[in-house]
């Protein structure tokens, strides 16, 4: 066996060569070592020499597959097939001298190498350990680089389809323009729907597809980007349009964004156009936006697309970074495996310099060496094949991940350049995969601050209200549409909110799991708040309009009449719409119709103010009249709407009238003397008779006296219409100042006999001057309706706490016509409008100046039988103390007798005497209260024993005690009249203004009211 | 034989004086202060009318003395205050008209245009 052993010299050359050998008898024990082996084992020759191997290396836990790595095993094939092995690499780590004895990843290839002796037998084995660490590390860099890589390959393949989804659903119209002739190379559904919806674009050029834009300045524009490759942004972008090749063009508007394409060598190559439109917006922007704003917003647009030229900068660095660092790895991981290669070149001439230099001598083991060496030639070789293998491999994914980088690009791109907002969401805390600036502007950060970062951590505030939504579209899968959503994100100390359109779309990988959420926010800030500003305007302008008391309406441009407000409907007594739908002609009074239709016309074609006057038939059937204004309101110089008021002007119009009628009697009654005065001058002037004069001189001094009374007259009335009269009150005998003023007038007429029958001595507190110009009024008068002379009957007497003057003719009487005429003069119309008519201004002064002394005036008249003139001025109030009984079913007082006629299930009232509106007020409350106590709804009101005139009380009975009855539950109402005309009118004017429904009927019997209440209700 | 006119007129003291005027030139006066309840019973040559007469309006009294055929051929002056007198005789079918206050010259030529003076018997000219 030891003549087995090489010799010493063999041995010797065995040990200096320098990879590591081990040299093994067939019984594996160790022969000898190479000095590399040793060093690797850190071992010295002779603890290992002449031992058996698995002696030497027990601890063979890592040298995996088995126990010992597969060593024994390999060395076993080895001696039963005396065929040379290799084994697999195998990992075993050893100490790492630089890094304090720890171990260090290592990796081994082992071939195990029979030498055979003559007869064929084994004679040693060499043992051959060649370290390929760094090369398993390059290839497993490489592998993981590569399972890299194609994990980034499959998912930009799924961010493309996310993409292309995404982009079919943002509410934009998204297209891409390549090559000097702009042809449409990809266009999304919204582009193709919402501006082309039948015509076919994609492939076309921007000319062929629509030839509409030449000459226009989008396409000067779009021309412009791709020949600059600036960037062009722009809001409300007008476009006109045609939706079928050649059809009629409208006008769109845009915002809009032209982002030049570029490619690696960074040419232009294309445009991408993103755009909404907003022509509905635009409208409505317009009206509201004023200069100020716009300069603003023009401004604060300037400065956005500043920020984000920027960011769009930077991120093209990023990215440039990004590819050059990619590059420069690639690089060098080539480099490294080139070197790599040289070295195991370079070696291996070494060792076949070395092998060459000993096997000279050594013949044997040179041929065996050289067999070996012929393997590590082999083994390099493989190496090599294997190198190319990995950089052909790595060429190939290089090019495949540009295409896909490419096509990624024209996305990111797209997200990148998107006038909405996107950010893709994923994991559990909702991290940011994705986010453009545009989203990142809309809450006050950039794309860089957000990316990779929790989004609610940055933030927090808006986790409440978009959490949940997130979260369930990534739980069920379902997308979401969310419009005119309020948002509201703090920024430092600023408060940033506003209105978004979201899109959520849930992020799906290729296997179909749902890993995150894509959100797109599009801003609707402006258009939500002039939408907002809008309704708030239009409701304020229809409050206002219902608000204004008085009828306010709208019309059409061509003066269709579509808004009426509330007073319109309560005046004319239909519903708004019924007033609307059947329009002014309806109600207009027939005689005003053609006068309205030709102001109405005139308006409508020549667009100027209309203004008309006609009589409107009202609610309850009566015409007054109504001055109609209308305005147009104009946008852009068209008419869109007239707006338009009716002012009821009956007052004016009576004043109007009256105030003719004044001037016209005052003008024939001043003249009317002066014609006398005249005419006397006249005859004088000529007269042949000397004698004669005195009396023409006498009776023309009478006009003269006359025509100053009436003056004086005028002048009076002139003051109390500007209250401007002057009472001076004080205390004096009534009957003398009446006995004073019959002398005056009998004086001035001899063919009358006026009587003073009774004269009550009673002081009275007033304006004696004043009072006598009545009683003069009320003789003068009875002397003028009694033309034929005759008497005058004159009565002042003390009654129910007054003083009443009655003055009584038996001349022409006045008709019960014009007596209702006179009542409705001086008590139904208004106090301020001017009035007096054949009784001349004196009655009319006459009431004013009772008025103003608490007392009322009423005349009682028989025509052809005379008339008799009262007034009365009240001494005191009533006195309640003259209540004779008070409970529930009984009232008595000096004017009122109430009693609850339980058979009848009504109240039985009989007013008594003179009323006036405390006596009215109190009666009527007490009625009030006894209705209430005996439930009951009828009422026999006997006005049988009322005297004088109360209408100074009628406005309340109507208005407001009417009202209050029908609550308490009166339902009917009969009513004997007064003997009395001023009372009887008083009470029909009540009932005239009575606010209700309670039913009131008029009787001069009580029998009649009696059976007409029993037929009543049940 | 005397040319007779009648004189409606409200105001007693204007009546009184164109009465004095108008018997002066020669005329047979009737004056009233209101028109009589049957026109019929008109008996005149000329009726001076005022306008301004409580129960019936001038124009309208001066309509309804021309449907009656009797009367229809009696020329009717108008005698009035009123600015718009013209409207008031064209409206009415009035032969003429005097404005108050009027002028003597004019009155007696509005009248004498119809009834000529037989004489030239005048007290005032």
């Amino acid at each position: 066996m030891y003549s087995t052993r090489p010799d010493e010299q063999e041995l010797k050359v065995f040990e200096s060569l320098p990879d590591n050998y081990l040299l093994l008898s067939k019984e594996l024990i160790i022969i000898n070592a190479s000095n590399a082996y040793l060093l690797l084992i850190r071992k010295e020759r002779a603890a290992i020499a002449g031992k058996y191997l698995f002696d030497i290396f027990p601890e063979s836990a890592d040298w995996a597959p088995e126990a010992d790595g597969g060593i024994r095993q390999s060395l076993q094939q080895v001696i039963s097939t005396k065929q040379t092995d290799e084994m697999p690499v195998t990992r075993f780590d050893l100490p790492d001298e630089h890094d304090n004895g720890n171990l260090k990843e290592r990796y081994w290839k082992t071939v195990n190498q029979p030498v055979l002796d003559n007869s064929g037998e084994i004679q040693y084995i060499i043992h051959r350990v060649t370290e390929v660490t760094d090369q398993v590390l390059r290839e497993l860099q490489l592998e993981m680089s590569l399972e890299v890589e194609r994990a980034a390959v499959q998912k930009s393949q799924t961010l493309r389809l996310q993409m292309e989804r995404l982009f079919h659903d943002v509410p934009a119209q998204i297209a891409m323009v390549t090559g000097p002739e702009l042809v449409f190379d990809y266009i999304n559904p919204q582009y193709q729907q919402e501006l082309f919806p039948d015509r076919e674009i994609l492939g076309l050029s921007l000319l062929d597809a629509l030839p509409e834009v030449e000459g226009q300045p989008i396409y000067d524009i779009l021309q412009r980007v791709y020949r600059t490759g600036e960037r062009f942004i722009e809001n409300e972008l007008l476009v006109p349009l045609a939706s079928v090749k050649g059809g009629p063009v409208t006008d769109h508007y845009f915002n809009t964004v032209y982002q030049p394409l570029r490619n690696e060598q960074q040419e232009v190559y294309g445009v991408l156009s993103f755009k909404y439109e907003v022509t509905e917006h635009v409208a409505a922007r317009k009206e509201l936006e004023g200069n100020r704003t716009q300069l603003l917003d023009a401004n604060k647009k300037l400065g956005d697309s500043n920020e984000e030229l920027q960011a769009l900068h930077e991120e093209l660095q990023a990215s440039n970074e990004e590819l050059t660092a990619t590059n420069d790895q690639l690089q060098l991981a080539y480099a490294s495996l080139h070197q790599l290669n040289n070295e195991l070149e370079e070696r291996v001439a070494d060792r076949t310099r070395q092998l060459e230099e000993s096997f000279e001598e050594q013949q044997t083991l040179n041929e065996e060496i050289s067999a070996a060496n012929e393997e590590l030639l082999t083994a390099n070789e493989e190496l090599a094949a294997t190198n190319e293998e990995l950089s052909e491999t790595q060429q190939m994914l290089k090019q495949t991940l540009n295409g896909l980088a490419e096509s990624e690009q024209r996305f990111r791109n797209l997200i990148r350049d998107a006038s909405v907002g996107i950010i893709l969401l994923t994991g559990d805390d909702l991290k940011v995969e994705i986010v453009n600036n545009t989203y990142g502007q809309l809450i006050g950060r950039t794309a860089r601050e957000l990316n990779g970062k929790v989004l609610f951590d940055i933030i927090p505030e808006a986790e409440a209200a978009f959490r949940p939504i997130l979260e369930q579209v990534r739980n069920t899968g379902i997308p979401l549409y969310l419009n005119d959503t309020p948002y509201t994100v703090n920024k430092d100390e600023r408060v940033i909110s506003g209105f978004l359109n979201l899109i959520y779309q849930p992020y799906r990988e290729q296997d179909g799991t749902i890993t995150g959420v894509m959100v797109l926010c599009q801003d609707v800030t402006e258009q939500v708040n002039a939408r907002r500003q809008l309704e708030k305007s239009e409701e304020r302008f229809r409050f206002m309009l219902n608000a204004i008391p008085q009828q306010v309406w709208t019309a059409t441009a061509n003066g269709t009449l579509n808004y009426v407000n509330q007073i319109v409907a309560n005046d004319l007594g239909h519903e708004r719409s019924a007033v609307i739908e059947q329009g002014w002609q309806t109600f207009i009074h027939p005689e005003d119709l053609s006068k309205y239709q030709k102001a109405w016309a005139a308006s409508l074609k020549n667009g100027r103010a209309y203004q008309t006057e006609f009589r409107m038939r009202m609610k309850d059937g009566s015409y007054r009249w109504h001055l109609s204004n209308a305005v147009p309101y104009a946008d852009n110089g068209q008419i869109t709407l007239w707006l338009g008021t009716n002012t009821d002007i009956e007052l004016q119009k009576n004043n109007e009238q009256q105030k003719d009628e004044f001037l016209s009697i005052a003008s024939h009654e001043l003249k009317t003397p002066l014609t006398s005065i005249k005419a006397f001058n006249q005859i004088m002037q000529r007269t042949k008779e000397p004698e004669r004069l005195v009396g023409f001189i006498n009776r023309s001094a009478d006009q003269i006296f006359r025509l100053e009374k009436l003056i004086n007259d005028l002048l009076d009335v002139t003051r109390i219409n500007a209250g401007k009269m002057i009472y001076e009150m004080q205390p004096f005998n009534i009957s003398e100042m009446v006995a004073e003023a019959i002398e005056g007038v009998q004086l001035k007429s001899d063919q009358h006999q006026i009587i003073l029958q009774q004269a009550d001595a009673v002081t009275f507190n007033g304006d004696r001057l004043r009072l006598e110009q009545v009683m003069n009024n009320f003789l003068t008068n009875a002397v003028k309706y009694s033309p034929q002379g005759g008497q005058i009957l004159v009565n002042s007497q003390l009654a129910d706490e007054s003083i009443i003057v009655s003055v009584q003719d038996f001349g022409i009487g006045i008709s019960e016509h014009h007596l209702d005429k006179l009542f409705d003069r001086y008590y139904r119309v208004d106090n301020t409008a001017m009035r007096f008519e054949g009784l001349g201004l004196g009655l009319f002064i006459s009431s004013e100046i009772l008025k103003r002394h608490g007392g009322t005036f009423w005349i009682e008249s028989t025509e052809g039988e005379g008339s008799t003139f009262y007034f009365r001025l009240p001494l005191a109030h009533i006195n309640t103390d003259d209540v004779i009984v008070k409970d529930d079913i009984y009232y008595e007082d000096a004017t009122i007798t109430i009693s609850y006629n339980e058979a009848k299930a009504r109240l039985d009232v009989d007013w008594t005497g003179f009323q006036d509106i405390d006596s009215v007020q109190s009666g009527g409350a007490h009625m009030l209260r006894m209705l209430k106590h005996n439930k009951v709804e009828k009422v026999l009101n006997d006005n049988t024993h009322v005297l004088g005139n109360w209408s100074e009380a009628a406005d309340w009975a109507g208005k407001e005690w009417f009202p209050a009855m029908e609550q308490a539950g009166l339902r009917y109402f009969a009513w004997i009249s007064s003997p009395s005309a001023f009372s009887r009118l008083s009470a029909e004017k009540s009932v005239n203004v009575k606010e209700g429904n309670v039913v009131t009927e008029f009787f001069t019997s009580i029998n009649d009211a009696d059976e007409w209440l029993d037929n009543c209700g049940s | 034989m005397k040319k007779k006119v009648l004189i409606i007129e409200n105001d007693q003291v204007i009546q009184e004086i164109v009465t004095y005027i108008l018997e002066s030139e020669g005329y047979e006066v009737t004056g009233v202060r209101y028109a009589p309840e049957h026109l019929e019973n008109i008996h005149a040559d000329l009726i001076l009318l005022d306008e301004w007469i409580n129960r019936r309006e001038g124009h309208m009294l001066c309509k309804e003395i021309k449907t009656i055929s009797a009367l229809a051929k009696v020329p009717v002056i108008i005698f009035s205050t009123a600015a718009n007198i013209l409207d008031i005789v064209a409206t009415c079918g009035a032969d003429g008209y005097v404005q108050k206050p009027f002028n003597l010259d004019i009155l007696l030529a509005e009248i004498q245009k119809f009834l000529p003076l037989s004489s030239s018997y005048s007290q005032l000219t």
